[in-house]
């Protein structure tokens, strides 16, 4: 009976470990994934087209098929039409 | 618990690791950078013997923007103070226009350019803008990373304070 609560106690005991190891290399590769961008090497990240909200970009596009798309002068400041070659 | 003990200690070396640039007291690193505007090319030796402001900008810098203004009004003020605008921009173009090519331009600041980053990276500039006070004797006594106007009265009385101090 002594023998098999300590074979149990063992075993939970390396199970503990094992889970602690296991956590321990998650962490590892979970910090070998970060990079750490200075502040002075923003440029590329601070530029406007990297806003996941691109509004900017996303507009013009939008703008120059619907005025494409309506061979016509748009709502917006969208103008030409029909070839889609219009700016 | 030991292991959320361990991950701690990695992750607050990580972040002490992170900004290791020259505290103050420390030997402000010596530099020499093309002007932006003109010719040539100047360095810290050049101003041996003078109080030195370190001004860290570019172009991409929203609030860089308000904080140069500020700078210039500082370097107009304090007669004798030496401030170094280093642009990091890595277009010098870019760095003319935000200064609207030239007119903007304060003639109380001298313009440099760290295309490389190689200053930056020496500082370790822990924000943008970021500004730094070096002394008479070369020492680096302040430093602000990542400062805004509100902080400009507190770095004013610092100037003021290593001017008077060395």
């Amino acid at each position: 009976m002594k023998a098999a609560l300590q074979a149990a106690t063992l075993a939970a005991a390396a199970s503990r470990t094992a889970v602690a190891y296991a956590a321990l290399a998650l962490l590892a590769l979970a910090l070998g994934g970060c990079a750490v961008v200075k502040p002075y090497e923003r440029e590329k990240l601070a530029d406007p087209i990297m806003n996941p909200d691109d509004a900017l970009g996303k507009q013009s596009v939008e703008l120059k098929l619907f005025s494409t798309r309506e061979a016509g002068i748009g709502g917006g400041s969208g103008v030409g039409g029909g070839c889609g070659c219009a700016k | 618990m030991s292991v959320i003990r361990l991950s701690t200690l990695i992750l607050l070396g990580a972040l002490s690791a992170a900004f290791a640039g020259p505290k103050p007291g420390a030997p402000a690193p010596g530099f020499k950078l093309p002007h932006l505007l003109d010719g040539g090319e100047a360095g810290l030796k050049d101003y041996a013997g003078n109080v030195v402001v370190l001004d860290f900008w570019a172009s991409w810098c929203a609030p860089c923007a308000k904080t140069l203004p500020s700078l210039s009004r500082m370097g107009a003020g304090h007669p004798g103070l030496a401030v170094l605008a280093l642009s990091i921009d890595e277009d010098r173009d870019k760095a003319l226009d935000f200064l609207g090519r030239k007119e903007k331009a304060n003639p109380s600041l001298t313009y440099l350019h760290d295309r490389k980053r190689a200053v930056a990276e020496a500082y370790d500039l822990g924000g943008m803008p970021s500004l730094v006070i070096v002394d008479r004797k070369g020492l680096v006594r302040y430093r602000h990373d990542g400062y805004t106007e509100a902080d400009i009265p507190a770095i004013e009385a610092e100037i003021s304070a290593v001017m008077g101090g060395t």
